[in-house]
């Protein structure tokens, strides 16, 4: 797994780039936000990401209207049922029906995937901004600070924090990612900062004396923000899908409530891998979908927030 | 560039000093250790006392770090609790694994990203290229496990292709060339779970490097002097459009032992990662920081390393 939101294999949007280029010269009366929203309605597979996330999150949001059983209900008469018209994705090997707790389960598995993206989002920009604005000694210390995080390895770091507590909770889980995920949008945070902090309105709103908390986030930061919810969307995804690696290895939520991770930890068992794929392949599925969703938005977004990547 | 290189590899030495204080302190907030959770009725309580003396847990936390310390540096990583044996031989046994799956996974990923990359760019929002698109968006969205075990499902289990577990056949008998083959034929399943999403990343990444790098001036003006379209592509535009996939090397490198941590595990292949994720289960915290540390170091190599390649193939970069 890598290390989350480690863009590295696509391109950051240039901060500060100028937006009135001839070619895409806005009509009178355009924010840069409605420039990017006429430019992200048009791409079809970030429409088609919205859709796909809208479903899943009514899903997991009407979960007791839409799930036909108790989630937590053991039926210990009825235990690795096979799908039927009762149970449509059978049972697991307490006598829960598998399709309640898919349909409950999506509600932790975006619910984490959401917080854990705020908390490193409002960390790394915190960082980031106060790096970027300040620059000199407290911008070196907290870049060190960031490169001495990027150089744990993310995955055995997370691992090893969680394992030191005694029980995985969920605000653990979230607090120990974000935790160790905010160094990436910390760096490209200050990089836009340190580009903003040369614009001539930044240097005006300084002379007539604004306190630098102002500065920071009522004239930065509202032109920051395109590459930050584009790395927040991004960061949103690969959180989902850690989270399910983590639930998967057994250092997740614990079992008692379903996420998608943890539906998928009785595949390590080769019985249910090889004889009962309805079991695993549902939340895999869910888990991808849900994934591939959150990046075709981010990928919209990215295109839509570049000025510079028009399609030709 | 050598005064550069001493620098860098000197401030290297406070980075994993601060490490494994980090490291650490986190083994001495950790509740317990090898011989807590263990509790026989049948042991006398003295015994725990005796082994904690052994493995010398009952040292102030700083005189155990300096041991620890003084130790690492000499290449002796401690006994782990679980196997009772040295951690250096637990992880030289398994090491060569390791290195073995991310070569592998390394070659899968520049074999195939590279000239799908260039098949996409040929042709920008043909249907090749939205088929590529597509796929590399699906790897690139698939947790690794969750390819891992869509692998097992579909090539071990159905198709019964490829073996699920282990290095080499057990009592194949194996030698040479043989041998290599059949070590192959097990790396496979698990190479191709931990490069998915590097090669889906690569492969996107290639695509928009070339697209770009065809709207160049210089590209214009080669194709105006009369060369040909191919080798206008093979030396003016892919010669700058790889050039940032040399960097992504080096910071490949640092990416590799975390992604053999799940990949491992779930192919039961015996490497380091596994190595890691047993002593996380069994809370083995003299394996944990060994590999740790081993980790954080290929980091920073691969860092180091991505630096001086860039340097080695684009003359403008100069380092004082």
């Amino acid at each position: 797994m890598q290390q989350p939101a480690a863009n590295l294999h696509t391109i950051e949007p240039q901060p500060g780039e100028p937006t009135t280029e001839a070619k895409n010269a806005p009509k009178k009366g355009q924010s840069p936000f409605q420039m990017a929203f006429r430019r992200f309605r048009k791409n079809k597979m970030a429409l088609v990401g919205i859709v796909i996330l809208i479903l899943v999150t009514l899903l997991s949001v009407c979960a007791p209207l839409i799930a036909s059983h108790d989630p937590s209900q053991a039926d210990l008469y009825n235990v690795d049922a096979k799908p039927d018209s009762k149970h449509w994705l059978g049972t697991d090997d307490t006598g829960r029906d598998h399709f309640s707790r898919l349909v409950y389960g999506g509600r932790i598995s975006l619910l984490i995937g959401f917080f854990t993206m705020l908390f490193t989002v409002l960390i790394g920009v915190t960082f980031g901004a106060v790096a970027g604005y300040y620059g000199g000694w407290i911008d070196n210390l907290l870049m060190r600070l960031t490169d001495l995080m990027l150089n744990f390895p993310f995955l055995l770091f997370v691992l090893f924090l969680i394992s030191i507590f005694e029980k995985t909770t969920i605000p653990l889980l979230v607090s120990a990612l974000a935790l160790t995920s905010w160094p990436t949008t910390a760096r490209i945070v200050r990089g836009v900062f340190l580009s903003l902090r040369e614009m001539e309105y930044v240097q005006s709103a300084k002379a007539i004396g604004c306190s630098d908390w102002r500065i920071i986030i009522r004239h930065m930061l509202p032109n920051a923000l395109g590459p930050i919810i584009v790395n927040a969307t991004l960061l949103m995804a690969t959180m989902i899908s850690i989270e399910s690696a983590l639930s998967f290895l057994g250092f997740g939520v614990p079992e008692v409530t379903p996420t998608w991770g943890n539906m998928l930890n009785g595949a390590a068992n080769i019985r249910i891998l090889t004889q009962q794929p309805w079991i695993w392949i549902p939340p895999g599925a869910m888990i991808i979908l849900t994934v591939l969703a959150i990046n075709f938005i981010g990928d919209g977004l990215r295109d839509a927030f570049d000025t510079k990547s028009t399609r030709r | 560039m050598t005064t550069y290189l001493i620098r860098r590899i000197l401030t290297m030495i406070p980075m994993m000093v601060l490490i494994s204080v980090i490291l650490f302190t986190m083994v001495q907030l950790a509740p317990g250790d090898a011989f807590s959770g263990q509790f026989d009725p049948r042991v006398d309580a003295s015994y725990y006392e005796k082994m904690r003396e052994k493995f010398g847990l009952n040292k102030s936390p700083v005189e155990q770090y300096f041991i620890w310390a003084k130790n690492f540096v000499q290449g002796e990583f401690g006994l782990s609790f679980r196997h009772r044996m040295p951690v250096s031989d637990l992880i030289s046994d398994r090491i060569g694994n390791t290195v073995f799956l991310g070569v592998c996974s390394l070659i899968l990923t520049y074999s195939l990203a590279i000239p799908l990359g260039i098949f996409s760019a040929n042709k920008p929002y043909s249907k090749l290229d939205y088929t590529l698109t597509g796929f590399s968006f699906v790897g690139y969205s698939m947790p690794s496990f969750l390819a891992g075990l869509l692998l097992i499902y579909l090539f071990s289990f159905n198709l019964k292709i490829f073996p699920f577990s282990g290095t080499e056949t057990a009592g194949g008998g194996y030698e040479g060339i043989s041998l290599l083959l059949d070590r192959l034929y097990h790396v496979i399943l698990p190479a191709f779970t931990l490069s998915l999403i590097t090669i889906a990343g690569y492969n996107r990444f290639v695509r928009s490097s070339i697209l770009e790098a065809k709207q160049q001036d210089y590209v214009r003006t080669a194709r105006a002097k009369g060369l040909s379209k191919s080798v206008v592509m093979r030396k003016h535009v892919l010669r700058n459009a790889l050039i940032p996939l040399i960097t992504l090397f080096g910071l490949d490198l640092g990416l590799l032992l975390g992604g053999a941590v799940i990949t491992e595990t779930i192919f039961t292949y015996p490497g380091i990662g596994q190595l890691y994720f047993e002593g996380i289960v069994n809370r083995d915290y003299p394996i944990i920081m060994a590999v740790s540390m081993i980790s954080a170091l290929t980091v920073l190599l691969g860092n180091l390393l991505a630096d001086i390649l860039y340097a080695v193939v684009d003359p403008r970069i100069r380092y004082e």
